[in-house]
Protein backbone atom coordinates (compact mmCIF):
# COMPACT_ATOMS: atom_id res chain seq x y z
CA UNK A 1 0.00 0.00 0.00
CA UNK A 2 1.62 3.21 -1.35
CA UNK A 3 1.32 6.22 0.86
CA UNK A 4 1.82 3.85 4.28
CA UNK A 5 4.59 3.79 5.81
CA UNK A 6 6.42 0.09 6.22
CA UNK A 7 5.36 -0.65 9.46
CA UNK A 8 1.79 0.28 8.78
CA UNK A 9 1.74 -1.36 6.02
CA UNK A 10 2.83 -4.97 8.10
CA UNK A 11 -0.15 -3.62 10.62
CA UNK A 12 -2.54 -2.50 8.03
CA UNK A 13 -4.15 -6.53 8.21
CA UNK A 14 -4.70 -6.18 11.78
CA UNK A 15 -7.09 -3.12 10.66
CA UNK A 16 -9.03 -5.77 9.11
CA UNK A 17 -10.64 -6.82 11.99
CA UNK A 18 -10.56 -10.24 13.52
CA UNK A 19 -8.54 -11.18 16.12
CA UNK A 20 -5.22 -9.11 16.85
CA UNK A 21 -2.27 -10.93 18.73
CA UNK A 22 -0.90 -9.13 21.58
CA UNK A 23 2.70 -7.13 21.46
CA UNK A 24 1.17 -6.73 17.62
CA UNK A 25 3.73 -3.45 17.29
CA UNK A 26 6.79 -4.91 18.64
CA UNK A 27 6.12 -8.00 16.61
CA UNK A 28 6.11 -5.90 13.67
CA UNK A 29 9.16 -4.46 14.20
CA UNK A 30 11.01 -7.42 15.22
CA UNK A 31 10.09 -8.61 11.55
CA UNK A 32 10.82 -6.17 10.01
CA UNK A 33 14.67 -5.91 11.50
CA UNK A 34 14.35 -10.12 10.43
CA UNK A 35 13.35 -8.78 6.89
CA UNK A 36 16.63 -6.79 6.70
CA UNK A 37 14.62 -3.66 6.65
CA UNK A 38 16.50 -0.37 8.50
CA UNK A 39 13.62 1.89 8.39
CA UNK A 40 10.08 1.22 9.94
CA UNK A 41 8.73 4.58 9.17
CA UNK A 42 9.58 4.50 5.74
CA UNK A 43 7.13 5.35 3.35
CA UNK A 44 6.75 2.17 1.24
CA UNK A 45 6.18 4.26 -2.33
CA UNK A 46 10.36 4.96 -1.96
CA UNK A 47 11.31 0.94 -1.31
CA UNK A 48 12.74 -1.02 -4.26
CA UNK A 49 11.14 -4.02 -5.76
CA UNK A 50 13.11 -6.50 -3.34
CA UNK A 51 12.39 -4.23 -0.23
CA UNK A 52 8.99 -4.52 -0.98
CA UNK A 53 8.98 -8.32 -1.38
CA UNK A 54 10.70 -8.19 1.93
CA UNK A 55 8.13 -6.11 3.36
CA UNK A 56 5.47 -8.30 1.65
CA UNK A 57 6.90 -11.36 3.16
CA UNK A 58 7.46 -9.68 6.53
CA UNK A 59 3.17 -8.56 6.70
CA UNK A 60 2.22 -12.22 5.32
CA UNK A 61 4.12 -14.15 8.43
CA UNK A 62 3.20 -11.11 11.05
CA UNK A 63 0.01 -13.49 11.98
CA UNK A 64 1.73 -16.82 12.29
CA UNK A 65 0.33 -18.55 9.92
CA UNK A 66 0.00 -22.02 9.37
CA UNK A 67 -0.08 -21.88 5.53
CA UNK A 68 2.43 -19.32 3.81
CA UNK A 69 2.20 -18.97 0.50
CA UNK A 70 3.64 -16.96 -2.28
CA UNK A 71 3.30 -16.12 -6.04
CA UNK A 72 6.27 -15.65 -8.06
CA UNK A 73 7.61 -14.01 -4.77
CA UNK A 74 11.47 -13.91 -6.96
CA UNK A 75 10.29 -12.74 -9.94
CA UNK A 76 11.68 -9.47 -11.74
CA UNK A 77 14.38 -9.57 -9.10
CA UNK A 78 18.15 -10.61 -9.79
CA UNK A 79 19.74 -14.12 -8.86
CA UNK A 80 21.16 -12.82 -5.62
CA UNK A 81 18.19 -10.86 -4.56
CA UNK A 82 15.61 -13.45 -5.46
CA UNK A 83 18.17 -15.73 -3.26
CA UNK A 84 17.92 -12.97 -0.42
CA UNK A 85 13.84 -13.04 -0.55
CA UNK A 86 13.92 -17.14 -0.49
CA UNK A 87 16.13 -17.31 2.13
CA UNK A 88 13.20 -15.52 4.19
CA UNK A 89 11.04 -17.48 2.96
CA UNK A 90 12.05 -20.24 3.80
CA UNK A 91 13.34 -19.32 7.62
CA UNK A 92 10.17 -17.18 8.37
CA UNK A 93 8.11 -20.08 7.55
CA UNK A 94 10.34 -22.07 9.64
CA UNK A 95 10.23 -20.02 12.30
CA UNK A 96 6.35 -20.25 12.49
CA UNK A 97 6.61 -23.65 11.70
CA UNK A 98 4.27 -22.86 8.71
CA UNK A 99 3.74 -24.69 5.69
CA UNK A 100 5.80 -23.08 2.65
CA UNK A 101 3.52 -23.12 -0.91
CA UNK A 102 5.26 -21.14 -4.03
CA UNK A 103 4.44 -20.91 -7.51
CA UNK A 104 7.38 -20.15 -9.54
CA UNK A 105 9.24 -20.04 -12.83
CA UNK A 106 12.60 -20.09 -11.03
CA UNK A 107 14.38 -23.60 -11.07
CA UNK A 108 16.79 -22.44 -8.83
CA UNK A 109 13.67 -21.96 -6.27
CA UNK A 110 12.24 -24.90 -7.35
CA UNK A 111 15.03 -26.68 -6.20
CA UNK A 112 14.76 -26.18 -2.38
CA UNK A 113 11.86 -27.75 -2.36
CA UNK A 114 11.25 -30.87 -1.17
CA UNK A 115 7.92 -31.26 -3.03
CA UNK A 116 7.38 -29.48 -6.97
CA UNK A 117 4.64 -30.46 -8.83
CA UNK A 118 5.13 -28.82 -12.44
CA UNK A 119 2.26 -27.56 -14.16
CA UNK A 120 2.01 -26.93 -18.32
CA UNK A 121 -1.52 -25.27 -19.66
CA UNK A 122 -2.99 -26.03 -16.18
CA UNK A 123 -2.73 -30.05 -16.54
CA UNK A 124 -0.34 -31.35 -13.74
CA UNK A 125 2.85 -33.32 -15.65
CA UNK A 126 5.40 -34.18 -13.03
CA UNK B 1 -12.62 -2.81 11.66
CA UNK B 2 -10.29 0.10 11.07
CA UNK B 3 -10.17 2.07 7.94
CA UNK B 4 -8.22 5.12 9.11
CA UNK B 5 -4.66 4.04 7.89
CA UNK B 6 -6.11 3.09 4.77
CA UNK B 7 -7.97 6.72 4.45
CA UNK B 8 -5.08 8.90 6.17
CA UNK B 9 -2.69 7.23 3.39
CA UNK B 10 -5.19 8.13 0.77
CA UNK B 11 -5.94 11.24 1.72
CA UNK B 12 -1.82 11.90 1.84
CA UNK B 13 -1.02 10.46 -1.53
CA UNK B 14 -4.06 12.89 -3.03
CA UNK B 15 -3.84 15.54 -1.10
CA UNK B 16 -4.52 17.84 -4.08
CA UNK B 17 -8.08 16.73 -5.25
CA UNK B 18 -9.20 15.92 -1.59
CA UNK B 19 -8.51 19.59 -1.08
CA UNK B 20 -10.04 20.72 -4.29
CA UNK B 21 -13.30 18.66 -3.41
CA UNK B 22 -13.36 20.63 0.23
CA UNK B 23 -12.84 23.68 -1.61
CA UNK B 24 -15.53 23.64 -3.89
CA UNK B 25 -18.33 22.15 -1.30
CA UNK B 26 -16.94 24.89 1.47
CA UNK B 27 -17.99 27.70 -1.63
CA UNK B 28 -21.18 25.97 -2.08
CA UNK B 29 -22.22 26.17 1.53
CA UNK B 30 -20.53 29.78 2.12
CA UNK B 31 -22.78 30.66 -0.70
CA UNK B 32 -26.06 29.24 1.45
CA UNK B 33 -24.69 30.25 4.88
CA UNK B 34 -24.11 33.84 3.86
CA UNK B 35 -27.05 34.40 2.11
CA UNK B 36 -28.96 33.67 5.38
CA UNK B 37 -26.79 35.13 7.74
CA UNK B 38 -26.56 38.38 5.37
CA UNK B 39 -30.54 38.41 4.70
CA UNK B 40 -31.19 38.37 9.06
CA UNK B 41 -28.23 41.03 9.69
CA UNK B 42 -29.92 43.12 7.31
CA UNK B 43 -33.73 42.90 9.38
CA UNK B 44 -31.72 43.12 12.47
CA UNK B 45 -29.31 45.91 11.92
CA UNK B 46 -32.29 47.57 10.30
CA UNK B 47 -34.86 47.11 12.95
CA UNK B 48 -32.07 48.19 15.53
CA UNK B 49 -31.66 51.65 12.92
CA UNK B 50 -35.44 51.99 13.58
CA UNK B 51 -35.38 51.93 17.00
CA UNK B 52 -35.40 55.05 17.99
CA UNK B 53 -38.42 56.08 15.55
CA UNK B 54 -41.52 55.30 16.97
CA UNK B 55 -43.78 57.16 15.13
CA UNK B 56 -43.12 59.51 12.00
CA UNK B 57 -45.63 62.16 10.81
CA UNK B 58 -44.53 63.52 7.27
CA UNK B 59 -46.74 64.77 4.56
CA UNK B 60 -48.86 62.86 2.88
CA UNK B 61 -46.56 60.68 0.13
CA UNK B 62 -44.42 57.05 0.24
CA UNK B 63 -44.28 55.44 3.67
CA UNK B 64 -41.57 53.89 2.44
CA UNK B 65 -39.52 56.97 1.39
CA UNK B 66 -40.39 58.59 4.57
CA UNK B 67 -39.16 56.13 6.70
CA UNK B 68 -35.93 55.66 4.21
CA UNK B 69 -35.13 59.39 4.54
CA UNK B 70 -35.92 60.05 8.33
CA UNK B 71 -34.61 56.95 9.57
CA UNK B 72 -32.03 55.99 7.11
CA UNK B 73 -31.00 59.49 6.04
CA UNK B 74 -31.61 58.04 2.29
CA UNK B 75 -31.76 62.07 0.71
CA UNK B 76 -35.18 62.75 -1.14
CA UNK B 77 -36.74 66.12 -1.84
CA UNK B 78 -40.00 64.85 0.99
CA UNK B 79 -43.24 67.37 0.85
CA UNK B 80 -43.51 69.64 3.66
CA UNK B 81 -45.64 69.55 6.68
CA UNK B 82 -46.87 72.60 8.50
CA UNK B 83 -44.09 73.29 11.19
CA UNK B 84 -47.16 74.50 13.28
CA UNK B 85 -47.96 70.53 14.20
CA UNK B 86 -44.61 71.05 16.33
CA UNK B 87 -46.46 72.79 18.53
CA UNK B 88 -49.78 70.94 18.58
CA UNK B 89 -47.97 67.95 19.20
CA UNK B 90 -45.81 69.23 21.97
CA UNK B 91 -48.20 70.51 23.75
CA UNK B 92 -50.13 67.46 23.44
CA UNK B 93 -50.04 64.89 26.65
CA UNK B 94 -49.91 61.89 24.43
CA UNK B 95 -46.95 63.29 23.47
CA UNK B 96 -43.71 62.51 25.30
CA UNK B 97 -41.32 64.08 22.82
CA UNK B 98 -41.61 65.64 19.39
CA UNK B 99 -38.71 66.83 17.11
CA UNK B 100 -38.33 68.08 13.77
CA UNK B 101 -35.93 66.53 11.35
CA UNK B 102 -34.83 68.80 8.29
CA UNK B 103 -32.83 67.81 5.17
CA UNK B 104 -31.34 69.20 2.39
CA UNK B 105 -27.39 70.32 3.38
CA UNK B 106 -24.60 68.41 2.69
CA UNK B 107 -20.48 69.03 3.96
CA UNK B 108 -18.29 66.54 2.46
CA UNK B 109 -20.97 64.10 1.53
CA UNK B 110 -22.00 63.94 5.70
CA UNK B 111 -25.70 65.15 5.51
CA UNK B 112 -26.50 68.32 7.36
CA UNK B 113 -29.49 67.47 9.84
CA UNK B 114 -31.76 70.15 11.42
CA UNK B 115 -33.15 69.03 14.72
CA UNK B 116 -33.69 69.86 18.07
CA UNK B 117 -31.42 68.74 21.20
CA UNK B 118 -33.73 65.65 22.35
CA UNK B 119 -33.49 64.42 19.09
CA UNK B 120 -29.70 64.84 18.74
CA UNK B 121 -29.83 62.68 21.88
CA UNK B 122 -32.01 60.21 21.09
CA UNK B 123 -34.23 61.44 23.59
CA UNK B 124 -31.88 61.29 26.36
CA UNK B 125 -30.86 57.59 25.60
CA UNK B 126 -27.55 58.28 23.19
CA UNK B 127 -23.94 59.89 25.12
CA UNK B 128 -21.99 61.93 23.98
CA UNK B 129 -18.04 60.62 23.61
CA UNK B 130 -16.83 64.15 23.23
CA UNK B 131 -17.86 67.68 23.92
CA UNK B 132 -21.57 68.83 24.30
CA UNK B 133 -24.37 69.06 22.62
CA UNK B 134 -25.39 71.76 20.13
CA UNK B 135 -26.63 75.29 22.31
CA UNK B 136 -26.62 77.80 19.72
CA UNK B 137 -27.66 78.64 16.03
CA UNK B 138 -24.21 78.00 14.85
CA UNK B 139 -23.12 75.28 16.90
CA UNK B 140 -23.04 71.27 15.46
CA UNK B 141 -23.11 68.16 16.94
CA UNK B 142 -21.46 65.22 14.98
CA UNK B 143 -21.95 61.74 14.59
CA UNK B 144 -19.45 58.73 15.91
CA UNK B 145 -18.70 58.28 12.39
CA UNK B 146 -18.19 61.84 10.55
CA UNK B 147 -14.72 62.66 10.63
CA UNK B 148 -14.78 66.19 11.59
CA UNK B 149 -14.21 66.89 15.45
CA UNK B 150 -15.25 69.24 17.74
CA UNK B 151 -13.38 72.42 17.30
CA UNK B 152 -14.10 72.14 13.21
CA UNK B 153 -15.49 74.89 11.02
CA UNK B 154 -17.65 74.74 7.88
CA UNK B 155 -20.23 75.75 5.79
CA UNK B 156 -22.65 73.73 4.68
CA UNK B 157 -23.27 73.54 0.57
CA UNK B 158 -26.86 72.33 -0.98
CA UNK B 159 -27.21 69.29 -3.22
CA UNK B 160 -27.07 65.67 -3.17
CA UNK B 161 -24.05 63.47 -2.03
CA UNK B 162 -21.53 63.55 -4.94
CA UNK B 163 -23.85 65.94 -7.19
CA UNK B 164 -23.40 69.87 -7.93
CA UNK B 165 -22.83 72.22 -4.92
CA UNK B 166 -23.41 75.50 -3.73
CA UNK B 167 -22.14 76.76 -0.87
CA UNK B 168 -24.50 78.81 1.63
CA UNK B 169 -22.24 81.84 2.23
CA UNK B 170 -22.43 83.81 5.12
CA UNK B 171 -23.20 80.61 8.07
CA UNK B 172 -20.75 79.01 9.65
CA UNK B 173 -20.97 75.48 11.77
CA UNK B 174 -18.33 74.58 14.52
CA UNK B 175 -18.85 71.29 16.03
CA UNK B 176 -19.38 71.17 19.50
CA UNK B 177 -19.25 67.68 20.33
CA UNK B 178 -19.45 64.00 19.21
CA UNK B 179 -22.38 61.36 19.81
CA UNK B 180 -21.31 57.78 20.78
CA UNK B 181 -22.21 54.82 17.51
CA UNK B 182 -25.94 54.07 17.28
CA UNK B 183 -24.86 51.84 14.40
CA UNK B 184 -27.45 53.99 12.22
CA UNK B 185 -26.37 56.43 9.37
CA UNK B 186 -27.12 59.20 12.03
CA UNK B 187 -23.64 58.12 12.74
CA UNK B 188 -22.34 59.59 10.04
CA UNK B 189 -24.32 62.86 9.94
CA UNK B 190 -23.93 66.58 11.49
CA UNK B 191 -26.97 67.48 13.61
CA UNK B 192 -27.65 71.24 13.98
CA UNK B 193 -30.29 73.41 15.41
CA UNK B 194 -33.69 73.30 13.14
CA UNK B 195 -33.71 76.87 13.18
CA UNK B 196 -30.38 77.15 11.44
CA UNK B 197 -31.45 75.31 8.50
CA UNK B 198 -34.96 77.42 8.35
CA UNK B 199 -32.73 80.68 8.74
CA UNK B 200 -30.00 79.62 5.68
CA UNK B 201 -33.23 78.77 3.43
CA UNK B 202 -34.63 82.48 4.46
CA UNK B 203 -37.46 80.76 6.33
CA UNK B 204 -38.81 82.07 9.64
CA UNK B 205 -36.91 80.41 12.69
CA UNK B 206 -39.84 79.26 14.75
CA UNK B 207 -39.40 82.25 17.23
CA UNK B 208 -40.74 85.80 17.81
CA UNK B 209 -38.72 87.76 15.81
CA UNK B 210 -38.53 90.60 18.47
CA UNK B 211 -37.12 87.88 21.06
CA UNK B 212 -33.37 87.16 21.52
CA UNK B 213 -33.58 85.68 18.30
CA UNK B 214 -30.29 84.09 17.31
CA UNK B 215 -29.68 82.27 20.84
CA UNK B 216 -33.00 80.92 21.58
CA UNK B 217 -33.05 77.11 19.84
CA UNK B 218 -35.84 74.05 20.32
CA UNK B 219 -38.87 74.26 22.24
CA UNK B 220 -40.99 76.41 22.71
CA UNK B 221 -42.00 77.15 19.45
CA UNK B 222 -43.69 80.35 18.13
CA UNK B 223 -46.48 79.13 15.70
CA UNK B 224 -46.64 81.67 13.61
CA UNK B 225 -43.44 81.45 13.05
CA UNK B 226 -42.82 77.44 12.29
CA UNK B 227 -41.39 76.51 8.71
CA UNK B 228 -42.43 74.01 7.10
CA UNK B 229 -40.66 70.42 7.84
CA UNK B 230 -40.26 67.56 6.15
CA UNK B 231 -40.67 65.28 9.18
CA UNK B 232 -41.32 64.85 12.40
CA UNK B 233 -40.00 61.82 14.94
CA UNK B 234 -42.37 61.82 17.93
CA UNK B 235 -42.07 59.72 21.12
CA UNK B 236 -45.65 58.80 22.18
CA UNK B 237 -45.78 58.12 26.18
CA UNK B 238 -47.59 54.88 25.71
CA UNK B 239 -48.58 52.16 22.91
CA UNK B 240 -51.79 53.10 23.28
CA UNK B 241 -50.66 56.69 22.79
CA UNK B 242 -49.16 55.75 19.39
CA UNK B 243 -52.01 54.20 17.78
CA UNK B 244 -54.13 56.81 18.54
CA UNK B 245 -51.66 59.66 17.70
CA UNK B 246 -51.14 57.33 14.56
CA UNK B 247 -54.92 57.27 13.68
CA UNK B 248 -55.04 61.17 14.17
CA UNK B 249 -52.16 61.99 11.85
CA UNK B 250 -53.24 59.96 9.14
CA UNK B 251 -55.75 61.99 8.18
CA UNK B 252 -56.55 66.30 7.38
CA UNK B 253 -53.03 66.60 5.24
CA UNK B 254 -50.21 64.35 6.83
CA UNK B 255 -49.10 60.81 7.17
CA UNK B 256 -48.19 58.76 10.50
CA UNK B 257 -46.29 55.69 9.92
CA UNK B 258 -44.53 53.16 12.64
CA UNK B 259 -41.37 52.75 10.96
CA UNK B 260 -41.17 49.21 12.29
CA UNK B 261 -44.41 48.10 10.24
CA UNK B 262 -43.09 49.78 7.08
CA UNK B 263 -40.29 48.08 7.56
CA UNK B 264 -41.78 44.55 8.26
CA UNK B 265 -43.43 44.91 4.44
CA UNK B 266 -39.99 45.59 3.23
CA UNK B 267 -38.59 42.72 5.05
CA UNK B 268 -41.35 40.24 3.04
CA UNK B 269 -40.40 42.10 0.10
CA UNK B 270 -36.60 41.01 0.92
CA UNK B 271 -37.84 37.63 2.05
CA UNK B 272 -39.26 36.56 -1.27
CA UNK B 273 -35.69 37.67 -2.90
CA UNK B 274 -34.03 35.42 -0.65
CA UNK B 275 -35.72 32.63 -1.28
CA UNK B 276 -35.28 32.52 -4.48
CA UNK B 277 -31.27 33.20 -3.91
CA UNK B 278 -31.41 30.38 -1.64
CA UNK B 279 -32.99 27.73 -3.93
CA UNK B 280 -30.12 29.37 -6.61
CA UNK B 281 -27.85 28.33 -3.26
CA UNK B 282 -29.34 25.22 -3.03
CA UNK B 283 -29.54 24.26 -6.25
CA UNK B 284 -25.59 25.34 -6.59
CA UNK B 285 -24.77 23.26 -3.29
CA UNK B 286 -26.66 20.03 -5.24
CA UNK B 287 -24.92 20.38 -8.38
CA UNK B 288 -21.57 20.42 -6.69
CA UNK B 289 -22.30 17.19 -4.47
CA UNK B 290 -23.19 15.51 -7.78
CA UNK B 291 -20.41 16.56 -9.66
CA UNK B 292 -18.41 15.30 -6.79
CA UNK B 293 -20.02 11.94 -6.56
CA UNK B 294 -19.50 11.39 -10.37
CA UNK B 295 -15.65 12.30 -9.44
CA UNK B 296 -15.58 9.66 -6.19
CA UNK B 297 -16.76 7.24 -8.55
CA UNK B 298 -14.21 8.01 -11.11
CA UNK B 299 -11.63 7.79 -8.58
CA UNK B 300 -13.13 4.24 -7.30
CA UNK B 301 -12.62 2.96 -11.13
CA UNK B 302 -8.78 4.58 -10.50
CA UNK B 303 -8.48 3.13 -7.06
CA UNK B 304 -9.60 -0.40 -8.07
CA UNK B 305 -6.43 -2.14 -7.81
CA UNK B 306 -5.87 -0.95 -4.60
CA UNK B 307 -9.38 -1.91 -3.47
CA UNK B 308 -8.55 -5.26 -4.86
CA UNK B 309 -5.20 -5.59 -3.17
CA UNK B 310 -6.91 -4.43 0.14
CA UNK B 311 -9.16 -7.59 -0.16
CA UNK B 312 -6.76 -9.51 -1.31
CA UNK B 313 -5.13 -9.00 1.90
CA UNK B 314 -7.77 -10.23 4.09
CA UNK B 315 -10.17 -6.78 3.93
CA UNK B 316 -13.56 -7.33 4.08
CA UNK B 317 -16.23 -6.28 1.63
CA UNK B 318 -18.10 -4.29 4.33
CA UNK B 319 -14.42 -3.05 5.07
CA UNK B 320 -13.66 -2.08 1.70
CA UNK B 321 -17.82 -0.37 1.97
CA UNK B 322 -16.97 1.66 5.38
CA UNK B 323 -13.22 3.00 4.06
CA UNK B 324 -14.95 4.55 0.62
CA UNK B 325 -18.05 6.42 2.52
CA UNK B 326 -16.41 7.31 5.29
CA UNK B 327 -13.51 8.54 3.07
CA UNK B 328 -16.15 10.71 0.71
CA UNK B 329 -18.50 11.38 3.66
CA UNK B 330 -15.02 13.42 5.75
CA UNK B 331 -14.26 15.37 2.79
CA UNK B 332 -18.08 16.62 2.65
CA UNK B 333 -17.83 17.13 6.75
CA UNK B 334 -14.60 18.70 6.53
CA UNK B 335 -16.24 21.33 3.57
CA UNK B 336 -19.35 22.06 5.09
CA UNK B 337 -17.07 23.35 8.23
CA UNK B 338 -15.07 24.89 5.98
CA UNK B 339 -18.71 26.73 4.38
CA UNK B 340 -19.83 27.43 7.79
CA UNK B 341 -16.91 29.70 8.35
CA UNK B 342 -16.80 31.05 5.14
CA UNK B 343 -20.44 31.96 4.68
CA UNK B 344 -19.57 33.72 8.27
CA UNK B 345 -16.62 35.30 6.80
CA UNK B 346 -18.14 36.31 3.82
CA UNK B 347 -21.08 37.81 5.47
CA UNK B 348 -19.01 39.67 7.56
CA UNK B 349 -17.37 41.02 4.83
CA UNK B 350 -20.18 42.27 3.10
CA UNK B 351 -21.90 43.57 6.26
CA UNK B 352 -18.56 45.68 6.94
CA UNK B 353 -18.99 47.20 2.73
CA UNK B 354 -22.59 47.93 4.09
CA UNK B 355 -21.72 49.77 6.98
CA UNK B 356 -19.14 51.58 5.21
CA UNK B 357 -21.65 52.52 2.34
CA UNK B 358 -24.81 52.94 4.19
CA UNK B 359 -23.86 53.76 8.08
CA UNK B 360 -26.22 50.51 9.12
CA UNK B 361 -24.11 48.07 11.53
CA UNK B 362 -25.23 44.41 10.28
CA UNK B 363 -25.10 41.92 13.34
CA UNK B 364 -23.78 39.04 11.29
CA UNK B 365 -24.76 35.99 13.57
CA UNK B 366 -24.38 32.25 12.43
CA UNK B 367 -27.76 30.70 13.92
CA UNK B 368 -29.36 27.30 13.81
CA UNK B 369 -30.60 28.18 9.72
CA UNK B 370 -27.00 27.71 8.96
CA UNK B 371 -26.45 24.92 10.76
CA UNK B 372 -29.49 23.12 9.45
CA UNK B 373 -28.03 24.02 6.08
CA UNK B 374 -24.72 22.67 6.56
CA UNK B 375 -26.05 19.09 8.66
CA UNK B 376 -28.71 18.43 5.63
CA UNK B 377 -25.82 18.74 3.06
CA UNK B 378 -23.81 16.48 5.54
CA UNK B 379 -26.29 13.88 5.55
CA UNK B 380 -27.76 14.21 1.85
CA UNK B 381 -24.10 14.02 0.90
CA UNK B 382 -23.62 11.13 3.56
CA UNK B 383 -26.62 9.05 1.58
CA UNK B 384 -25.05 9.56 -1.73
CA UNK B 385 -21.73 8.81 -0.57
CA UNK B 386 -23.11 5.29 -0.04
CA UNK B 387 -23.43 4.47 -3.82
CA UNK B 388 -19.66 4.81 -4.50
CA UNK B 389 -19.13 2.59 -1.19
CA UNK B 390 -21.60 0.11 -2.99
CA UNK B 391 -19.46 0.31 -6.27
CA UNK B 392 -15.94 -0.48 -4.00
CA UNK B 393 -18.23 -3.36 -1.90
CA UNK B 394 -19.22 -5.12 -5.34
CA UNK B 395 -15.79 -4.99 -7.15
CA UNK B 396 -14.74 -8.45 -8.59
CA UNK B 397 -11.03 -8.94 -6.65
CA UNK B 398 -9.59 -11.30 -9.08
CA UNK B 399 -10.50 -9.06 -12.29
CA UNK B 400 -8.93 -6.37 -10.54
CA UNK B 401 -6.31 -7.91 -9.57
CA UNK B 402 -5.75 -9.11 -12.91
CA UNK B 403 -5.57 -6.23 -14.70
Amino acid sequence: MPGLSVLGNILLPAAFGGRVPTNLRQRALDMIRKVGLERPDQDADTLSRGEMQRAAVARAALFSPPILMADEPTASLDADRAAVVADLLFSVAEACAATLIVVTHAPALCARFDTVIAMDHGRIVA
Amino acid sequence: MNPWPVIVANLRRRPGSAIAIILLIGLAVALGVAISAQERALRKGSAAAADAFDLVIGAPGSETQLVLTTVFLQPAALPLIPGDLLKTLAADPRVAAAAPVAFGDFHRGMPVIGTTVEMANRFGSLKLVEGRLFAAMDEVVAGADANVGPGYSFHPSHGAVGGEEHTHDGDTYTVVGRLARTGTPWDRALLVPVESVWETHALPDGHESDAEESDHIGAPWAAAALAGVPSIVVKPRSVADAYSLRNQYRRGGTMAVFPGEVLVSLYTLMGDARSVLSLIAIGTQALVVAAILLAVLLSIAQRSRQIAVLRALGASRAYVFLMIWLETTLLIAAGAALGLAGGWGGAEVIAAIFHARSGIALPVTIGSDEAVLALALLGIGGVLALLPGWVAYRQPVAAALRS
